[in-house]
């Protein structure tokens, strides 16, 4: 029972952080890009941080279900997906959206180093509670069976 | 129910287990150590590379700049903070003239604040690509022609490669080379020569008015080196007596090499002086708790002994325990130091200031076998002495003693 | 040859420069099945005696001889060994190991020398026998003193000893569980097992087949108190 509050909550203080990252931590560079018409638009990483509040959002949302839900199947689920939802974390400001072209803008120094961490820890978090369910998903069904 | 046989590990494992907040306590104060550890000494290595880098590439033995503005070209050379400041190009050949000068090479600094994609200020370097000896020899890829009009070359931190086209003020350039990463000022500059420089600052003067634009024979520096057997100090008093009045001015790179270093050795001082005491903190504050701790479970270990374990078998457990704790101490610890200082190290390189260059993987490599070890001794050092102490003591009195 | 044969056996203590003998050489022969019971006042040095016995402290002068081998000169592995493969003792008071479970404390000797077997059966195996496998994921804390001691008694039965000591064990207990864990200690003892136990309640001693007193270090045969 404890592991399922202290699960539940790890995730969503992480799912938490990786939201306030761009928002309010480490925000994405702010300059606009003028455009040849004279009007401007914000730059790459505002959108790789944009994707990466909805990113954490959903990791946040996993770990408050994680505390509601009991059954071992439904909260091995929702880590599987949280694990997953890191993955695409990681993979917005690399690959997915991208941001500015020099390491020292305030995107490539803080936000996405920042996001990337958060998501690893996410994964790291989300897979090693996703085997504990599972095994544990199988201790019961051993007992239930024998 | 747990049928795992119960050897010494196991028990160990059982024991900490039961002692859930004093076992994450122990392990908190390692991984701390091995943090500090670990992480401060790849920043001090990162920066004594960037260091050793800097001195390696600076060619120039003097650099003349216009009177006042000799920090700006320290912190426009180490921080690539993009500078304004300029004199007549004429002094590039009188400089040349004076007694002990062999090259000569003007650059020349200008500022931009929109570049490519990325609206961040630039600093943009004009060079004579025939007489320099400075950028040339650094590019990861040769060059087969001297850098024409409209050619670029990059810094590494810029992410553009060759034949890729960069955009400034609304012209198009052409990026021919990229530049070896340098840890300085140079990873966030791009290069061209004179005579695109200028053209650059003349396409500025649409957002704000420059002074290469109005005047087309400026330069910001000079880079200069000397003759074999002549002192730089005598050469860089030469030219201040023969062109001081000419408002020109003369930093001496080794002067300027040796005050970051000063810098850079009480920084590094600093790291493994913290290194050092916190080393000392965890082995006293793990022998203070395992000798409390241990004191208090002498009839614990009074029944092991009635039980038929041997002397050594006491002395393994106690090893087993406070190794556990060093062991997951070190590993939370050097991984949690790995999280912080190699994604964010462009983001530490802009906070201190200096040249920071990541040593190679071999080197982090090192550094982190060596934490590793310091680290994990601390349990075991701190056990030892009292985990051969119970050995040895009468084991009925110790079992009477907690009654 | 005896079982176990003590000859002479004093222990010197010192205190406050004066000298003064708990066990004053003490001659006792015991033989394979025997059920004894010795009785004496607290500090009369029934205890001191007995861990002599289990080779927890060395003797000042005399000797232990087990089938005829020398205990007191034993080094630190063999009377290890000893205590650990031939001896089940039941210390006084709350001996179990806190941090581990009834079902470990139980099997944990079994561990302690090189030996192969079925570690975990015998352990649920005894723990039935002293009628209390319903508690083995337990820890010692959440037990009352008479599941506590059949606990000891369980685990000091792991290794098969040839003999079994108990130093007061029915001092913190009431008369009902005291009776029901002394019959425990006369079964063991009807299926072979050497028995020795210190107590220093009289009504104990029935169970025995002999009865011996200690008094300011002497060891006398019968009640004589």
């Amino acid at each position: 029972m404890k592991n399922r509050f202290f699960s539940g909550i790890v995730a969503a203080v992480l799912g938490l952080v990786i939201l306030l990252v761009p928002l309010c931590i480490f925000p994405t560079c702010t300059k606009m890009i003028e455009t040849a018409s004279g009007g401007t638009v914000p730059m790459k990483c505002f959108w790789s941080g944009r994707a990466e509040i909805g990113v954490g959002l959903l990791i946040l949302c996993g770990g408050v279900l994680l505390v509601i839900f009991k059954s071992t199947l439904i909260r091995l689920g929702i880590s599987m997906m949280a694990a997953l939802t890191g993955v695409l974390g990681i993979l917005v400001p690399i690959v997915l959206i991208g941001g500015c072209k020099m390491d020292t803008m305030p995107c490539r120094m803080t936000t996405f180093p920042a996001l990337i961490v958060l998501c690893v820890l996410v994964v790291a978090f989300s897979s090693g509670n996703a085997i504990y369910l599972w095994r544990q998903n199988k201790k019961i069904q051993e007992k239930t069976n024998g | 129910m747990d049928n795992k046989p119960l050897t010494t590990v196991n028990l160990s494992v059982k024991n900490l287990k039961r002692n859930p907040f004093r076992t994450a306590g122990l392990i908190f104060l390692v991984s701390l150590f091995a943090f500090t550890l670990f992480g401060g000494t790849v920043l001090s290595k990162s920066l004594e590379n960037g260091m050793n880098n800097l001195s390696k590439r600076m060619g120039a033995d003097i650099l003349a700049v216009p009177y006042g503005y000799e920090a700006d070209i320290q912190s426009a050379l180490l921080r690539g903070e993009p500078s304004t400041f300029y004199f007549d190009a004429g002094i590039t050949e009188k400089v040349k003239g004076v007694e002990g000068v062999k090259d000569v090479s003007p650059q020349l600094y200008i500022a931009t604040l929109n570049a490519g994609c990325c609206a961040y200020p630039l600093q943009l370097i004009g060079f004579e690509p025939k007489t320099d000896f400075i950028i040339q020899p650094w590019l990861t890829n040769s060059l087969d022609h001297l850098l024409g009009d409209g050619e670029i070359v990059v810094g590494n931190s810029i992410n553009a490669e060759a034949g890729q086209k960069l955009k400034f003020f609304d012209r198009t350039f052409l990026v021919v080379a990229r530049l070896d990463k340098t840890g300085m000022g140079f990873d966030t500059s791009v290069f061209m020569n004179l005579s695109t420089a200028n053209q650059v600052a003349r396409d500025s003067e649409r957002l704000k008015a420059h002074p290469v634009a109005e005047n087309e024979n400026l330069i910001s520096s000079v880079m200069i080196k000397i003759e074999n057997g002549y002192d730089v100090k005598d050469v860089a008093n030469n030219i201040l007596q023969a062109y001081a009045k000419e408002s020109v001015h003369v930093v001496v790179t080794k002067n300027m090499l040796s005050d970051i270093s000063g810098n850079l050795r009480g920084l590094t001082a600093y790291i493994y002086i913290l290194a050092g005491v916190l080393w000392v903190l965890a082995v006293s504050v793990l022998l203070v708790v395992f000798s409390v701790t241990l004191n208090g479970r002498k009839r614990e270990f009074g029944i092991f002994r009635t039980l038929g374990a041997p002397r050594n078998k006491l002395v393994k457990l106690i090893l087993c325990e406070s190794s556990l704790i060093s062991l997951f101490g070190t590993v939370a610890g050097i991984v949690a130091a790995a999280l912080v200082v190699f994604p964010f190290s462009t983001y530490i390189a802009s906070l201190v200031g200096l040249p920071y260059l990541q040593p190679s993987y071999a080197t982090v490599f090192v550094v982190a076998a060596m934490s590793f070890l310091l680290s994990f001794l601390a349990g075991p050092l701190a056990s030892a002495y009292f985990a051969i102490k119970i050995g040895g003591f009468e084991i009925y009195t110790v079992m009477r003693e907690n009654e | 040859m005896m079982f176990l044969e003590i000859q002479k056996l004093s222990k010197q203590y010192q205190r406050r420069e004066k000298v003064f003998f708990a066990v004053d050489s003490v001659d006792l022969s015991i033989s394979r099945g025997d059920f004894i019971s010795i009785v004496g006042r607290s500090g009369s040095g029934k205890s001191t005696l007995l861990n002599m016995i289990a080779g927890l402290s060395t003797p000042t002068s005399g000797n232990i001889r087990l089938e005829g081998a020398d205990i007191c000169s034993m080094k630190d592995r063999k009377i290890s060994e000893y205590r650990n493969s031939r001896l089940g003792y039941i210390p006084q008071g709350a001996a179990a190991l806190s941090n581990l479970t009834v079902f470990d404390n139980v099997r944990l000797p079994y561990y302690l020398s090189k030996r192969s077997g079925d570690a975990s059966g015998r352990a649920s195996f005894l723990l039935d026998k002293v009628g209390i496998s319903f508690l083995a994921p337990m820890y010692p804390s959440q037990l009352s003193g008479g599941e506590l001691r059949r606990v000891l008694i369980a685990r000091a039965l792991m290794n098969e000893p040839d003999i079994l000591i108990a130093d007061e064990p029915t001092a913190d207990l009431d008369i009902e569980t005291t009776k029901d864990i002394m019959e425990l200690f006369s079964r063991i003892n009807k299926s072979g097992t050497t028995v020795l136990i210190v107590t220093h309640e009289l009504d104990t001693v029935e169970f025995g087949n002999r009865v011996l007193t200690m008094s300011s270090g002497l060891l006398t045969e019968g009640t004589g108190l």
